[in-house]
Protein backbone atom coordinates (compact mmCIF):
# COMPACT_ATOMS: atom_id res chain seq x y z
CA UNK A 1 0.00 0.00 0.00
CA UNK A 2 1.36 3.47 -0.63
CA UNK A 3 1.72 5.80 2.41
CA UNK A 4 -0.39 9.03 1.99
CA UNK A 5 1.26 12.04 3.32
CA UNK A 6 -0.68 13.76 5.65
CA UNK A 7 -2.52 16.69 3.98
CA UNK A 8 -3.87 13.13 1.67
CA UNK A 9 -4.94 12.32 4.12
CA UNK A 10 -6.91 15.20 5.30
CA UNK A 11 -8.27 15.12 1.99
CA UNK A 12 -9.42 11.26 2.73
CA UNK A 13 -11.21 12.05 5.92
CA UNK A 14 -12.78 15.25 3.56
CA UNK A 15 -14.15 13.30 1.22
CA UNK A 16 -15.13 10.81 3.47
CA UNK A 17 -17.11 13.26 6.23
CA UNK A 18 -18.68 14.79 2.70
CA UNK A 19 -19.89 11.46 1.91
CA UNK A 20 -21.50 11.07 5.93
CA UNK A 21 -23.26 14.36 5.37
CA UNK A 22 -26.70 13.37 3.86
CA UNK A 23 -26.57 10.02 5.62
CA UNK A 24 -25.91 11.37 9.22
CA UNK A 25 -28.69 14.58 8.01
CA UNK A 26 -31.90 11.82 7.74
CA UNK A 27 -30.70 9.46 10.70
CA UNK A 28 -33.06 9.38 13.71
CA UNK A 29 -29.89 10.21 15.86
CA UNK A 30 -28.94 13.84 14.56
CA UNK A 31 -32.98 14.17 14.30
CA UNK A 32 -32.93 17.01 12.02
CA UNK A 33 -36.42 17.76 12.42
CA UNK A 34 -36.73 17.89 16.05
CA UNK A 35 -33.54 20.85 15.63
CA UNK A 36 -35.43 22.50 13.80
CA UNK A 37 -38.33 22.62 15.97
CA UNK A 38 -36.71 24.50 18.18
CA UNK A 39 -34.67 21.40 20.43
CA UNK A 40 -31.04 22.12 21.49
CA UNK A 41 -28.92 19.39 20.57
CA UNK A 42 -25.99 20.12 23.44
CA UNK A 43 -25.91 17.83 26.24
CA UNK A 44 -26.67 18.54 29.77
CA UNK A 45 -22.99 18.25 30.11
CA UNK A 46 -21.69 20.50 28.24
CA UNK A 47 -24.45 23.42 29.17
CA UNK A 48 -23.57 23.03 32.49
CA UNK A 49 -19.97 22.60 32.36
CA UNK A 50 -19.79 25.21 29.54
CA UNK A 51 -21.53 27.73 31.80
CA UNK A 52 -23.58 30.77 30.51
CA UNK A 53 -22.84 31.68 27.04
CA UNK A 54 -25.18 34.92 26.35
CA UNK A 55 -23.50 37.65 24.49
CA UNK A 56 -19.93 35.79 24.33
CA UNK A 57 -18.29 34.81 20.96
CA UNK A 58 -18.12 31.14 20.33
CA UNK A 59 -15.67 28.89 17.97
CA UNK A 60 -16.73 25.84 17.30
CA UNK A 61 -14.19 23.32 15.79
CA UNK A 62 -15.01 20.53 13.74
CA UNK A 63 -18.67 21.67 13.94
CA UNK A 64 -19.94 18.98 11.26
CA UNK A 65 -23.10 20.60 9.71
CA UNK A 66 -23.73 22.62 12.77
CA UNK A 67 -26.72 21.53 15.28
CA UNK A 68 -24.26 22.14 17.91
CA UNK A 69 -23.11 25.23 17.19
CA UNK A 70 -26.34 26.43 16.31
CA UNK A 71 -27.35 25.69 19.54
CA UNK A 72 -25.19 27.42 21.44
CA UNK A 73 -26.51 30.34 18.79
CA UNK A 74 -30.50 29.76 20.14
CA UNK A 75 -28.68 29.99 23.91
CA UNK A 76 -27.64 33.92 23.00
CA UNK A 77 -23.74 33.16 22.01
CA UNK A 78 -22.38 34.49 19.10
CA UNK A 79 -21.04 31.48 17.01
CA UNK A 80 -18.78 30.75 14.20
CA UNK A 81 -18.64 26.85 12.83
CA UNK A 82 -15.95 25.86 11.29
CA UNK A 83 -15.75 21.97 9.68
CA UNK A 84 -13.43 20.33 6.90
CA UNK A 85 -16.54 18.77 4.92
CA UNK A 86 -18.13 20.99 1.81
CA UNK A 87 -21.00 19.21 2.05
CA UNK A 88 -21.52 19.66 6.06
CA UNK A 89 -20.67 23.39 5.82
CA UNK A 90 -23.33 23.75 2.62
CA UNK A 91 -26.04 22.09 4.59
CA UNK A 92 -25.17 24.42 7.87
CA UNK A 93 -25.76 27.43 5.92
CA UNK A 94 -29.11 26.66 4.58
CA UNK A 95 -30.11 25.45 7.86
CA UNK A 96 -28.89 28.92 9.78
CA UNK A 97 -30.76 30.30 7.09
CA UNK A 98 -34.22 28.83 7.41
CA UNK A 99 -33.68 29.29 11.23
CA UNK A 100 -32.45 32.56 11.20
CA UNK A 101 -29.73 31.84 13.34
CA UNK A 102 -27.08 34.27 12.45
CA UNK A 103 -24.15 31.99 13.02
CA UNK A 104 -21.38 31.82 10.45
CA UNK A 105 -19.62 28.90 8.87
CA UNK A 106 -16.09 28.25 7.65
CA UNK A 107 -14.80 25.60 5.49
CA UNK A 108 -11.47 24.88 6.51
CA UNK A 109 -9.88 22.20 8.30
CA UNK A 110 -8.34 23.09 11.68
CA UNK A 111 -4.83 23.26 10.38
CA UNK A 112 -5.64 25.93 7.63
CA UNK A 113 -7.90 28.10 9.77
CA UNK A 114 -5.54 31.07 10.44
CA UNK A 115 -5.51 31.57 6.29
CA UNK A 116 -8.62 32.09 6.79
CA UNK A 117 -10.10 33.07 10.02
CA UNK A 118 -7.85 36.01 12.13
CA UNK A 119 -10.34 37.01 15.05
CA UNK A 120 -10.15 36.16 18.99
CA UNK A 121 -12.66 34.14 20.94
CA UNK A 122 -14.33 34.47 24.21
CA UNK A 123 -14.79 30.46 24.18
CA UNK A 124 -12.94 27.71 21.89
CA UNK A 125 -15.50 24.84 21.88
CA UNK A 126 -14.80 21.01 20.40
CA UNK A 127 -17.71 18.06 20.69
CA UNK A 128 -17.93 14.74 21.09
CA UNK A 129 -15.80 12.83 18.35
CA UNK A 130 -13.87 15.23 17.00
CA UNK A 131 -10.23 14.56 18.35
CA UNK A 132 -9.85 11.42 16.97
CA UNK A 133 -10.03 13.41 13.39
CA UNK A 134 -6.97 14.84 14.04
CA UNK A 135 -3.29 13.72 13.18
CA UNK A 136 -1.17 16.45 15.93
CA UNK A 137 -2.79 17.73 18.85
CA UNK A 138 0.20 19.87 19.65
CA UNK A 139 -0.57 22.23 16.63
CA UNK A 140 -4.15 21.93 17.73
CA UNK A 141 -3.44 22.93 20.86
CA UNK A 142 -1.44 26.20 19.62
CA UNK A 143 -4.35 26.70 17.28
CA UNK A 144 -6.75 27.07 20.72
CA UNK A 145 -4.75 29.29 22.08
CA UNK A 146 -4.33 31.30 18.72
CA UNK A 147 -8.23 31.86 19.01
CA UNK A 148 -8.49 32.83 22.52
CA UNK A 149 -8.72 35.99 23.69
CA UNK A 150 -7.14 36.63 27.24
CA UNK A 151 -8.28 34.56 30.03
CA UNK A 152 -11.00 33.19 26.92
CA UNK A 153 -11.67 29.40 27.60
CA UNK A 154 -11.29 26.69 25.99
CA UNK A 155 -13.90 23.57 26.40
CA UNK A 156 -14.38 19.72 25.13
CA UNK A 157 -16.31 16.75 25.61
CA UNK A 158 -15.24 13.65 23.55
CA UNK A 159 -14.34 10.16 23.48
CA UNK A 160 -11.75 8.97 26.79
CA UNK A 161 -8.33 7.31 26.04
CA UNK A 162 -8.92 4.42 28.23
CA UNK A 163 -12.11 3.62 26.54
CA UNK A 164 -11.03 3.18 22.86
CA UNK A 165 -8.93 0.84 24.13
CA UNK A 166 -11.54 -2.39 24.16
CA UNK A 167 -12.42 -4.78 21.52
CA UNK A 168 -15.47 -6.37 22.24
CA UNK A 169 -14.91 -10.27 21.61
CA UNK A 170 -17.01 -13.30 21.86
CA UNK A 171 -17.11 -16.10 24.28
CA UNK A 172 -17.46 -19.48 23.76
CA UNK A 173 -20.97 -19.22 25.12
CA UNK A 174 -22.21 -16.30 22.66
CA UNK A 175 -21.87 -13.84 24.83
CA UNK A 176 -20.04 -10.49 24.52
CA UNK A 177 -17.28 -9.93 26.12
CA UNK A 178 -14.24 -7.00 26.34
CA UNK A 179 -10.49 -7.55 25.95
CA UNK A 180 -7.99 -4.54 26.05
CA UNK A 181 -6.28 -4.52 22.02
CA UNK A 182 -6.16 -1.38 20.86
CA UNK A 183 -3.46 1.27 21.36
CA UNK A 184 -3.58 3.69 24.89
CA UNK A 185 -1.08 5.59 22.98
CA UNK A 186 -1.03 7.67 19.74
CA UNK A 187 0.39 6.31 17.06
CA UNK A 188 1.02 8.65 13.87
CA UNK A 189 0.69 6.43 11.41
CA UNK A 190 -3.33 6.51 12.52
CA UNK A 191 -5.62 4.11 11.86
CA UNK A 192 -6.70 3.10 8.58
CA UNK A 193 -10.32 2.48 7.88
CA UNK A 194 -11.10 1.14 4.71
CA UNK A 195 -14.52 2.17 4.11
CA UNK A 196 -17.92 0.01 3.82
CA UNK A 197 -18.99 0.01 7.41
CA UNK A 198 -22.13 1.72 9.16
CA UNK A 199 -21.37 5.17 10.33
CA UNK A 200 -21.97 5.89 14.31
CA UNK A 201 -25.59 7.41 13.75
CA UNK A 202 -27.08 3.77 12.74
CA UNK A 203 -28.11 5.15 9.85
CA UNK A 204 -26.34 4.09 6.01
CA UNK A 205 -23.18 3.05 5.14
CA UNK A 206 -20.10 5.14 4.40
CA UNK A 207 -17.87 3.63 1.69
CA UNK A 208 -15.54 5.94 1.63
CA UNK A 209 -11.93 5.04 3.70
CA UNK A 210 -10.83 7.00 6.57
CA UNK A 211 -7.98 7.63 9.05
CA UNK A 212 -8.35 8.28 12.57
CA UNK A 213 -5.60 9.01 15.16
CA UNK A 214 -5.84 8.02 18.99
CA UNK A 215 -4.29 10.37 21.94
CA UNK A 216 -3.86 9.83 24.82
CA UNK A 217 -5.27 11.92 28.28
CA UNK A 218 -1.47 13.31 28.83
CA UNK A 219 -1.19 13.92 24.73
CA UNK A 220 -4.52 15.40 25.42
CA UNK A 221 -3.54 17.88 28.26
CA UNK A 222 0.15 18.51 27.13
CA UNK A 223 -0.81 20.07 24.13
CA UNK A 224 -3.21 22.46 25.83
CA UNK A 225 -0.59 23.02 28.42
CA UNK A 226 2.26 23.37 25.88
CA UNK A 227 -0.01 25.81 24.24
CA UNK A 228 -0.29 28.03 27.21
CA UNK A 229 -3.31 27.04 28.57
CA UNK A 230 -4.11 26.77 32.05
CA UNK A 231 -6.17 23.66 33.13
CA UNK A 232 -9.57 24.01 35.25
CA UNK A 233 -10.87 20.91 35.47
CA UNK A 234 -10.79 17.04 34.03
CA UNK A 235 -14.09 15.17 34.30
CA UNK A 236 -14.51 11.21 33.34
CA UNK A 237 -17.57 9.98 32.83
CA UNK A 238 -18.59 6.40 32.64
CA UNK A 239 -21.11 6.20 29.59
CA UNK A 240 -20.73 7.14 26.16
CA UNK A 241 -22.85 9.51 23.75
CA UNK A 242 -22.92 6.39 20.99
CA UNK A 243 -23.03 2.68 21.02
CA UNK A 244 -19.29 2.13 21.63
CA UNK A 245 -19.27 -1.43 22.11
CA UNK A 246 -21.95 -3.96 21.05
CA UNK A 247 -23.39 -4.63 24.54
CA UNK A 248 -23.73 -1.22 25.59
CA UNK A 249 -27.09 -0.27 25.85
CA UNK A 250 -28.92 3.05 26.14
CA UNK A 251 -30.15 4.43 29.37
CA UNK A 252 -33.45 6.54 30.38
CA UNK A 253 -31.20 9.32 30.49
CA UNK A 254 -30.02 8.97 26.51
CA UNK A 255 -26.27 7.86 27.15
CA UNK A 256 -25.06 4.46 26.65
CA UNK A 257 -24.16 2.83 29.18
CA UNK A 258 -22.37 -1.27 29.92
CA UNK A 259 -24.61 -3.41 32.41
CA UNK A 260 -21.58 -5.87 33.36
CA UNK A 261 -18.92 -3.43 33.84
CA UNK A 262 -20.63 -0.44 34.66
CA UNK A 263 -18.32 1.83 36.32
CA UNK A 264 -15.11 0.22 35.34
CA UNK A 265 -14.48 1.89 32.44
CA UNK A 266 -14.59 6.03 31.17
CA UNK A 267 -15.87 6.58 27.98
CA UNK A 268 -15.91 10.12 28.01
CA UNK A 269 -14.08 12.85 29.28
CA UNK A 270 -14.12 16.95 29.56
CA UNK A 271 -11.64 19.15 30.20
CA UNK A 272 -12.28 23.21 30.95
CA UNK A 273 -8.97 25.24 30.46
CA UNK A 274 -8.37 29.04 30.26
CA UNK A 275 -5.76 31.09 28.49
CA UNK B 1 -11.53 7.05 58.61
CA UNK B 2 -8.97 7.76 61.79
CA UNK B 3 -9.42 4.01 62.14
CA UNK B 4 -9.18 3.03 58.39
CA UNK B 5 -5.67 5.02 58.51
CA UNK B 6 -4.53 2.81 61.85
CA UNK B 7 -5.49 -0.35 59.87
CA UNK B 8 -3.49 0.75 57.16
CA UNK B 9 -0.25 1.78 59.37
CA UNK B 10 -0.50 -1.57 61.54
CA UNK B 11 -0.03 -2.89 57.66
CA UNK B 12 2.53 -1.32 57.23
CA UNK B 13 4.30 -2.21 60.53
CA UNK B 14 4.05 -5.55 59.10
CA UNK B 15 5.16 -5.36 55.61
CA UNK B 16 8.18 -3.40 57.02
CA UNK B 17 10.50 -6.68 58.07
CA UNK B 18 9.40 -8.73 54.99
CA UNK B 19 9.84 -5.93 52.37
CA UNK B 20 13.28 -5.11 53.94
CA UNK B 21 14.40 -9.08 53.39
CA UNK B 22 13.11 -9.04 50.16
CA UNK B 23 14.95 -9.11 46.33
CA UNK B 24 12.86 -6.50 45.25
CA UNK B 25 13.84 -3.94 47.64
CA UNK B 26 17.30 -5.09 47.51
CA UNK B 27 18.24 -3.66 51.07
CA UNK B 28 22.05 -4.90 50.33
CA UNK B 29 22.45 -3.32 46.93
CA UNK B 30 21.72 -0.25 48.11
CA UNK B 31 23.98 -0.13 51.16
CA UNK B 32 26.82 -0.66 48.25
CA UNK B 33 25.72 2.50 46.54
CA UNK B 34 22.52 1.53 44.20
CA UNK B 35 20.22 4.63 43.54
CA UNK B 36 16.92 3.15 43.56
CA UNK B 37 15.27 5.59 41.36
CA UNK B 38 14.22 4.85 38.13
CA UNK B 39 15.24 6.77 35.28
CA UNK B 40 11.59 8.24 34.77
CA UNK B 41 11.96 10.15 38.04
CA UNK B 42 15.09 11.26 37.29
CA UNK B 43 14.94 12.28 34.30
CA UNK B 44 11.86 14.50 34.80
CA UNK B 45 12.38 15.41 38.56
CA UNK B 46 15.43 17.29 36.76
CA UNK B 47 18.37 18.20 38.83
CA UNK B 48 18.25 18.25 42.50
CA UNK B 49 21.76 18.88 44.17
CA UNK B 50 21.49 21.86 46.49
CA UNK B 51 17.21 21.61 46.69
CA UNK B 52 15.04 20.85 49.54
CA UNK B 53 13.09 17.82 49.11
CA UNK B 54 9.94 16.16 51.18
CA UNK B 55 9.01 13.01 50.21
CA UNK B 56 5.44 11.80 51.62
CA UNK B 57 4.94 8.24 51.99
CA UNK B 58 8.45 7.34 51.99
CA UNK B 59 8.21 3.35 53.48
CA UNK B 60 11.65 2.85 54.72
CA UNK B 61 13.35 5.73 52.80
CA UNK B 62 15.87 3.89 50.02
CA UNK B 63 13.89 6.16 47.69
CA UNK B 64 14.19 9.36 49.90
CA UNK B 65 17.88 8.48 50.85
CA UNK B 66 18.86 8.34 46.90
CA UNK B 67 17.93 11.95 46.30
CA UNK B 68 20.25 12.69 49.42
CA UNK B 69 22.71 10.79 47.64
CA UNK B 70 21.35 12.75 44.42
CA UNK B 71 22.99 16.20 46.20
CA UNK B 72 19.30 17.02 47.53
CA UNK B 73 18.51 18.19 51.49
CA UNK B 74 15.36 15.54 52.30
CA UNK B 75 13.05 15.20 54.87
CA UNK B 76 10.72 11.40 54.54
CA UNK B 77 7.69 11.21 56.13
CA UNK B 78 5.96 7.58 56.52
CA UNK B 79 2.94 6.35 58.74
CA UNK B 80 4.91 3.40 59.82
CA UNK B 81 7.05 3.10 63.14
CA UNK B 82 8.74 0.03 61.62
CA UNK B 83 9.73 1.86 57.98
CA UNK B 84 11.00 5.09 59.86
CA UNK B 85 13.17 2.83 62.87
CA UNK B 86 14.70 0.98 59.96
CA UNK B 87 14.83 4.37 57.72
CA UNK B 88 17.12 6.15 60.49
CA UNK B 89 18.98 3.20 60.91
CA UNK B 90 19.91 2.82 57.45
CA UNK B 91 20.92 6.86 57.67
CA UNK B 92 22.66 6.65 60.33
CA UNK B 93 24.70 3.71 59.10
CA UNK B 94 25.22 4.96 55.69
CA UNK B 95 25.88 8.56 56.91
CA UNK B 96 23.29 10.37 55.11
CA UNK B 97 21.67 13.14 55.85
CA UNK B 98 18.35 12.36 55.60
CA UNK B 99 15.55 13.57 58.05
CA UNK B 100 13.05 10.99 58.63
CA UNK B 101 9.26 12.20 59.96
CA UNK B 102 7.15 9.18 61.27
CA UNK B 103 2.93 10.83 60.76
CA UNK B 104 0.40 9.99 58.19
CA UNK B 105 0.14 12.53 55.42
CA UNK B 106 -2.99 14.44 56.90
CA UNK B 107 -1.28 14.78 60.34
CA UNK B 108 1.78 16.36 58.85
CA UNK B 109 1.16 20.13 59.26
CA UNK B 110 1.17 19.48 63.40
CA UNK B 111 4.52 18.24 63.32
CA UNK B 112 6.25 19.75 60.46
CA UNK B 113 5.94 23.33 60.16
CA UNK B 114 8.78 24.28 56.73
CA UNK B 115 8.09 24.45 52.84
CA UNK B 116 10.34 22.66 50.63
CA UNK B 117 11.46 23.00 46.87
CA UNK B 118 10.08 19.96 45.85
CA UNK B 119 7.15 17.28 47.43
CA UNK B 120 7.87 13.93 45.93
CA UNK B 121 5.69 11.13 45.78
CA UNK B 122 6.43 7.55 44.85
CA UNK B 123 5.06 4.45 42.68
CA UNK B 124 2.41 3.03 45.10
CA UNK B 125 1.35 6.13 47.07
CA UNK B 126 -1.55 7.87 46.32
CA UNK B 127 -4.03 3.96 46.60
CA UNK B 128 -3.57 4.13 50.47
CA UNK B 129 -5.02 8.00 50.23
CA UNK B 130 -8.72 7.82 51.31
CA UNK B 131 -8.76 12.01 50.82
CA UNK B 132 -7.31 13.06 47.76
CA UNK B 133 -8.03 16.87 48.32
CA UNK B 134 -6.59 16.97 51.97
CA UNK B 135 -3.48 15.52 50.64
CA UNK B 136 -3.08 18.10 47.80
CA UNK B 137 -3.48 21.12 50.24
CA UNK B 138 -0.80 19.27 52.83
CA UNK B 139 1.83 19.15 49.36
CA UNK B 140 0.72 22.77 48.54
CA UNK B 141 1.35 24.11 51.95
CA UNK B 142 4.77 22.23 52.59
CA UNK B 143 6.02 23.85 49.01
CA UNK B 144 7.64 27.36 48.90
CA UNK B 145 6.61 29.76 46.24
CA UNK B 146 7.55 28.46 42.67
CA UNK B 147 8.29 24.80 44.11
CA UNK B 148 6.79 21.79 42.51
CA UNK B 149 5.34 18.74 43.24
CA UNK B 150 6.30 15.48 41.15
CA UNK B 151 4.19 12.31 41.20
CA UNK B 152 5.16 9.34 39.68
CA UNK B 153 2.77 6.61 40.66
CA UNK B 154 0.10 3.57 39.66
CA UNK B 155 -2.43 4.74 36.12
CA UNK B 156 -5.45 4.20 37.45
CA UNK B 157 -6.81 2.55 34.29
CA UNK B 158 -4.46 -0.22 34.87
CA UNK B 159 -5.84 -0.78 38.19
CA UNK B 160 -9.98 -1.78 36.25
CA UNK B 161 -8.12 -5.57 35.17
CA UNK B 162 -7.64 -8.08 36.49
CA UNK B 163 -6.28 -11.41 34.89
CA UNK B 164 -8.23 -14.03 33.60
CA UNK B 165 -7.68 -17.90 33.25
CA UNK B 166 -9.46 -18.82 30.00
CA UNK B 167 -10.33 -22.29 28.81
CA UNK B 168 -7.64 -22.65 26.34
CA UNK B 169 -5.02 -22.13 28.95
CA UNK B 170 -4.37 -18.49 28.21
CA UNK B 171 -4.89 -15.55 30.20
CA UNK B 172 -6.90 -12.79 29.59
CA UNK B 173 -7.61 -9.28 31.50
CA UNK B 174 -11.12 -8.59 32.50
CA UNK B 175 -12.48 -4.91 33.24
CA UNK B 176 -13.55 -5.95 36.67
CA UNK B 177 -12.29 -3.14 38.72
CA UNK B 178 -14.03 0.51 38.99
CA UNK B 179 -12.50 3.03 37.41
CA UNK B 180 -14.16 5.86 39.73
CA UNK B 181 -12.93 7.16 43.33
CA UNK B 182 -14.94 5.00 46.06
CA UNK B 183 -14.99 6.93 49.21
CA UNK B 184 -15.23 4.01 51.92
CA UNK B 185 -12.07 1.93 49.94
CA UNK B 186 -11.48 -1.58 48.74
CA UNK B 187 -11.40 -3.69 52.62
CA UNK B 188 -8.46 -6.23 52.04
CA UNK B 189 -8.56 -8.74 54.59
CA UNK B 190 -5.17 -9.98 54.80
CA UNK B 191 -3.64 -13.41 54.24
CA UNK B 192 -2.32 -11.99 50.68
CA UNK B 193 0.94 -11.82 49.24
CA UNK B 194 2.78 -8.51 49.20
CA UNK B 195 4.00 -7.13 45.61
CA UNK B 196 7.30 -7.70 46.61
CA UNK B 197 7.15 -11.39 46.38
CA UNK B 198 4.96 -14.37 47.75
CA UNK B 199 5.53 -13.39 51.43
CA UNK B 200 2.13 -13.20 53.25
CA UNK B 201 0.93 -10.34 54.99
CA UNK B 202 -2.10 -11.19 57.92
CA UNK B 203 -2.91 -7.58 58.64
CA UNK B 204 -6.05 -6.17 56.73
CA UNK B 205 -5.84 -2.83 54.77
CA UNK B 206 -7.65 -0.50 52.84
CA UNK B 207 -7.08 0.92 49.17
CA UNK B 208 -8.65 3.57 47.64
CA UNK B 209 -8.95 4.40 43.92
CA UNK B 210 -8.42 7.30 42.69
CA UNK B 211 -9.72 8.62 38.50
CA UNK B 212 -6.69 10.57 36.96
CA UNK B 213 -9.61 13.67 36.93
CA UNK B 214 -9.70 13.36 40.83
CA UNK B 215 -5.58 13.44 40.92
CA UNK B 216 -5.79 16.55 38.76
CA UNK B 217 -9.05 18.00 40.24
CA UNK B 218 -7.16 17.39 43.75
CA UNK B 219 -3.82 19.02 42.00
CA UNK B 220 -5.76 22.35 40.89
CA UNK B 221 -7.64 22.72 43.78
CA UNK B 222 -5.12 23.21 45.91
CA UNK B 223 -4.24 26.24 43.92
CA UNK B 224 -1.27 24.50 41.81
CA UNK B 225 -0.88 24.74 38.23
CA UNK B 226 -0.42 21.11 36.12
CA UNK B 227 3.01 21.62 34.35
CA UNK B 228 2.83 17.96 32.69
CA UNK B 229 1.13 14.54 32.59
CA UNK B 230 2.66 12.09 31.24
CA UNK B 231 2.02 8.06 30.75
CA UNK B 232 3.73 4.96 30.39
CA UNK B 233 3.21 1.80 29.18
CA UNK B 234 5.29 0.12 31.84
CA UNK B 235 5.08 -1.26 35.24
CA UNK B 236 7.42 -1.14 38.45
CA UNK B 237 6.17 -4.32 39.44
CA UNK B 238 4.47 -7.50 38.03
CA UNK B 239 0.99 -6.11 37.99
CA UNK B 240 -0.48 -9.44 36.34
CA UNK B 241 0.89 -12.98 35.56
CA UNK B 242 1.13 -11.96 31.80
CA UNK B 243 4.23 -9.07 31.79
CA UNK B 244 7.35 -10.09 31.66
CA UNK B 245 10.64 -7.75 33.11
CA UNK B 246 12.64 -6.17 30.38
CA UNK B 247 16.37 -5.73 30.69
CA UNK B 248 15.39 -2.14 31.73
CA UNK B 249 13.56 -3.19 34.66
CA UNK B 250 10.13 -2.48 33.77
CA UNK B 251 7.84 -5.05 33.55
CA UNK B 252 5.37 -4.96 30.02
CA UNK B 253 2.30 -6.84 28.65
CA UNK B 254 4.31 -8.59 26.11
CA UNK B 255 1.57 -9.80 24.38
CA UNK B 256 -0.46 -6.50 24.16
CA UNK B 257 1.97 -3.85 25.30
CA UNK B 258 0.50 -0.19 24.69
CA UNK B 259 -2.82 -1.27 25.14
CA UNK B 260 -3.00 -0.02 28.94
CA UNK B 261 -1.15 2.81 30.64
CA UNK B 262 0.31 1.85 33.62
CA UNK B 263 1.90 4.97 35.19
CA UNK B 264 1.42 8.36 35.25
CA UNK B 265 3.58 11.47 36.35
CA UNK B 266 2.38 14.93 37.14
CA UNK B 267 4.23 17.74 37.73
CA UNK B 268 2.94 20.56 38.83
CA UNK B 269 4.20 24.21 40.55
CA UNK B 270 3.15 26.44 43.36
Amino acid sequence: MVELTLDERIETIRRNWNERTPIHAASDMYNVAGFKAGKITLTDIEIDEVGPVEGKSLLHLQCHFGLDTMSWARLGADVTGVDLSDASIELANTLNDELGLGVRFIRSNVYDLPDVLDEQFDVVYTAIGALCWLPDLAAWGRLIARYLKPAGTFYMLDEHPSGRIFAPVLTAEGDWDLEPQYSYFHDPAGIFDGGGRETYAGAGTVNSPAYTWQHSMSEIVNALICAGLKLEFIREYPFSFFQALPQMRRRDDGWWGLDEYDGNIPFMLSIKATL
Amino acid sequence: MQRKIEIIRRNWNERTPIHAASKFYDVAGFKAGRNTLTDIEIDEMGTVAGKSLLHLQCHFGMDTMSWARLGATVTGVDISDAAIELARELNRELGLDARFVRSNVYDLPEVLHETFDIVYTAIGALCWLPDLDAWAHVAANHLKRGGMLYILDGHPTSHIFEPVQMPDGGQALKPVHPYFSNQDGIFYDGGGCTYTGSETIESPSYEWQHSMSDIVNAILGAGLKIERLNEFAVSGYRAFPQMSRHDDGWWRLDDRHGTIPFLYSIKATK
